[in-house]
């Protein structure tokens, strides 16, 4: 048997498997500065959807141009974040691990899916006014859901788009625009910074 | 040949030596964690060779503690490794053993390790 350890080494060991699990069973590899590029993305978003459309796209040809911005943005989003990941990994040594992966997009496809649904239902039934709060809402569920597996800013992030989600359901229709450059924007801003600053890039 | 793995049990309050050597602990807690982990998975997390991977895992596996499965994707041969119930207790016992040792455990205990610090009857998280 191994002979007793001293309690320095007993706590050094406890500690190992601690960091271990943690590493693990944690997708670390969020890319803060690629979620603050998102947040100008989409405040460049909120920008040209106001100079072209404005909220609640109430105009003929409006929520045609709206989507189309958001679908940009959506599309740029997507790819800063998917290279931000990889090249964090790569920074910090970490490998994507198959299961967490797998845990990270049961965590978050759900509520995107729901997402999906209910923009396909607001836009079959002209409720323009209600999408500001559909996308807040289901990309905020996902992200506190998949923030599970993840660094705790992330579920966080999550709670504050539900918030401004439930806040673009409770105002009138034309602060729509305000609330998405609130969560889209200035919080993939901070929680970018923020990120970034605690979790070296 | 893969021995039993309460064959060589440590005594109460002695450390198993089998899972006291840093790389085996580092691949049983992942495991704990993790339903199933891949060779590469497991050698960039422990962040060690491959060699010296596979000594060590090969060690846990003949004492029963972990399961490996190989299979070939494509020409690629594919190690996944997984923890077995004896493993898992095996690992608990070290865990209860180790803390034992430490008089302020109640303060580690508090941290926010989602892992072996937390809750003293069942230690351990279940993979899901």
């Amino acid at each position: 048997m191994v002979e007793l350890p001293s309690v320095k080494s007993v706590s050094e060991n406890l500690q190992y498997i601690r960091r271990t699990m943690e590493a693990a069973g944690q997708f670390t590899a969020v890319p803060g500065k690629s979620m603050a590029a998102v947040g100008v993305a989409a405040l460049g978003g909120v920008a040209a959807n106001e100079f072209l459309t404005g909220a609640p796209w109430s105009e003929p040809h409006a929520p045609a141009l709206a989507l189309d911005v958001w679908g940009i943005v959506l599309a740029l989003s997507l790819a800063v974040v998917g290279l931000g990941v990889y090249r964090k990994a790569e920074l910090m040594r970490m490998p994507i691990q198959a299961p967490l992966i797998r845990k990270l997009l049961w965590g978050l496809c759900p509520a995107l899916f729901l997402g999906a649904v209910l923009t396909n239902l607001a836009l079959a039934t002209h409720e323009f006014a209600w999408l500001p709060a559909i996308w807040l809402g289901c990309y905020g569920a996902a992200i506190a859901s998949g923030g599970q597996v993840s660094i705790a800013p992330l579920r966080y992030l999550g709670v504050c788009l539900l918030l401004l989600a439930a806040a673009a359901a409770l105002t009138p229709a034309h602060m729509g625009l305000t609330w998405m450059a609130l969560g889209f924007g200035w919080l993939h801003l901070l929680f970018g910074a923020y990120i970034a600053w605690r979790y070296h890039g | 040949m893969a021995r039993k793995a309460n064959a060589a049990r440590p005594a109460p309050n002695q450390l198993d030596p089998l899972i006291h050597e840093r790389l085996r602990l580092g691949i049983l807690s992942a495991l704990v964690v993790q339903e199933s982990l891949t060779f590469t998975e497991l050698r960039n997390l422990l962040r060690t060779t491959d060699g010296n991977l596979s000594v060590q895992a090969r060690r846990l596996e003949e004492a029963g503690y972990i399961v490996c499965t190989k299979r070939f994707v494509g020409r690629k041969p594919k190690s996944t490794y997984r923890l077995s119930a004896a493993g898992r207790r095996a690992l608990e016992e070290y865990l209860e053993t180790l803390s034992g040792m430490l008089p302020g455990v109640e303060a580690v205990r508090g941290t926010r390790a989602a892992g072996p610090l937390r809750g003293a009857a069942h230690p351990l998280p279940s993979p899901s």
